[in-house]
């Protein structure tokens, strides 16, 4: 009987000792999924569902949580890097089909700093007659969308609010 | 697993053969049947819950183990129409609301009773009877991970931390079992410098709350983090989704 890599093994062996070997150091190395959804639950603590790629029936699973929490008004927020530092982000929707989360493509920090850049807005005219030109109307800003795969990405779930 | 349903039959047909812990697992058994993630509130005698009205259950488990109203039958002597309110406002000095009345031989003055937070922390201990000790050292743990090591040892030895958000450079100050307090230095409406003041406390409760406790349906760590990751993520939602307590107010836990 032959090994995979062409070297003769016994009858009882499924590989050589070194394919034997590659293959756990390969298993050891690997990086883990690290996507994980945590769930703030009353009863458990809180409830963790992980994302595996080689578990696609948990996998399915997962994804039709998540869009049933977004649809029961449940706010996600993921765990992004932004120059080299955690931060957070609200996601917007998700994408099933690839298992995205959505989520707004900008720095609010920055974008304040944009903002503040622009300059204010002149005043606006106290009587009819001080008006020469239209009044300047702000520019909508239209902000683009990043995908985050589910995979990597850590999450949280928060239950609807009541108030308080 | 046994159903909520089958859970509470049990405990009909033989008082006192259910547990506290059978009822939780009742409950979680129920939220997972019906999808609901974030699991339904545990209700707790004697104690009214406001619960987001989508949640199944949101009446009857916010109204669960209340005693009836008593009933009193009104009489027509019961109401003077020729009595009016006037005025009504909150004396910071004493602390209660002073009302000014008119009736038809002229003026007088009520007073509520005294506003203090006496009431509101021991129905907040009431209240720790929804909660599982376990839930909280998890919660506990997840917040360790979402913030410094120095804020996770002011949390665990006072009970609060700071966060200055870098977006409205307003500080919170996020506190166990207390809506979060927002601080800022900024200059006043006239451009005077006068120091770090409270803008107000903002309290939210996911799923939902006792009334008239600082306590809500999650355990109170979990209620901390909803609110830190809020205003990480969007600060917006967080503030729209709050009510704000001004300092003063016994509801502010100040």
């Amino acid at each position: 009987m032959k090994c995979a890599c062409g070297k003769t093994i016994s009858g009882n062996k499924v590989a050589c000792r070194s394919c034997l070997d590659a293959q756990v150091k390969k298993a050891l190395t690997a990086p883990e999924p690290t996507g994980v959804l945590e769930i703030l639950n009353v009863a458990a603590g809180d409830v963790k569902l992980t994302f595996d790629k080689g578990n696609p029936i948990e996998t399915i699973r997962a994804k039709r949580i998540v869009v049933d929490m977004l649809r029961r008004g449940y706010a996600l927020v993921v765990e992004v890097e932004r120059g080299g530092k955690r931060a957070y982000e609200r996601v917007q929707e998700f994408d099933e089909k690839n298992g995205e989360y959505i989520i707004a493509d900008f720095d609010p920090v920055i974008a304040q700093e944009a903002d503040k850049a622009d300059g204010e807005l002149p005043p606006l005219p106290l009587r009819q007659h001080d008006i020469s030109a239209p009044a300047p109307q702000p520019v909508a800003k239209k902000g683009g969308r990043t995908r985050l795969p589910m995979e990597t990405t850590k999450a949280t779930g928060i239950g609807r609010s009541a108030g308080g | 697993m046994a159903s909520f349903t089958d859970t509470i039959r049990r405990g009909i047909r033989q008082p006192g053969s259910v547990s506290w812990n059978d009822l939780h697992a009742g409950l979680a058994h129920e939220a997972k049947k019906r999808g609901e993630w974030a699991g339904l509130p545990f209700p707790v005698k004697g104690m009214k819950m406001t619960i987001h009205p989508s949640y199944p259950f949101a009446d009857s488990l916010a109204e669960v183990f209340n005693p009836e109203p008593e009933l009193r039958v009104c009489k027509n002597t019961d109401v003077d129409e020729s009595t009016t309110l006037r005025n009504a406002w909150h004396s910071y000095r004493d602390g209660k609301e002073l009302r000014v009345w008119r009736d038809s031989k002229g003026f007088f003055f009520t007073h509520g009773s005294r506003q203090n937070q006496a009431a509101i922390l021991l129905d907040t201990l009431g209240a720790a009877r929804s909660w599982d000790f376990e839930s909280e050292l998890r919660a506990m743990e997840t917040l360790k991970r979402h913030i410094t090591d120095w804020a996770y040892q002011c949390y665990v030895m006072t009970g609060s931390f700071l966060e200055t958000s870098p977006r409205s450079q307003v500080t919170y100050m996020f506190r166990r079992l207390r809506p979060t307090l927002v601080l800022t230095s900024r200059p006043d409406r006239k451009g005077r410098d006068i120091g770090m003041r409270i803008l107000c406390a903002l309290c939210m409760h996911p799923i939902g709350f006792f009334d008239d406790t600082w306590a809500g349906a999650l355990v109170p760590t979990d209620d901390v983090l909803a609110h830190l990751l809020l205003m990480r993520a969007d600060e917006h939602l967080l503030w729209k989704q709050c009510n704000q307590h001004p300092a003063w107010a016994p509801e502010s836990g100040l």
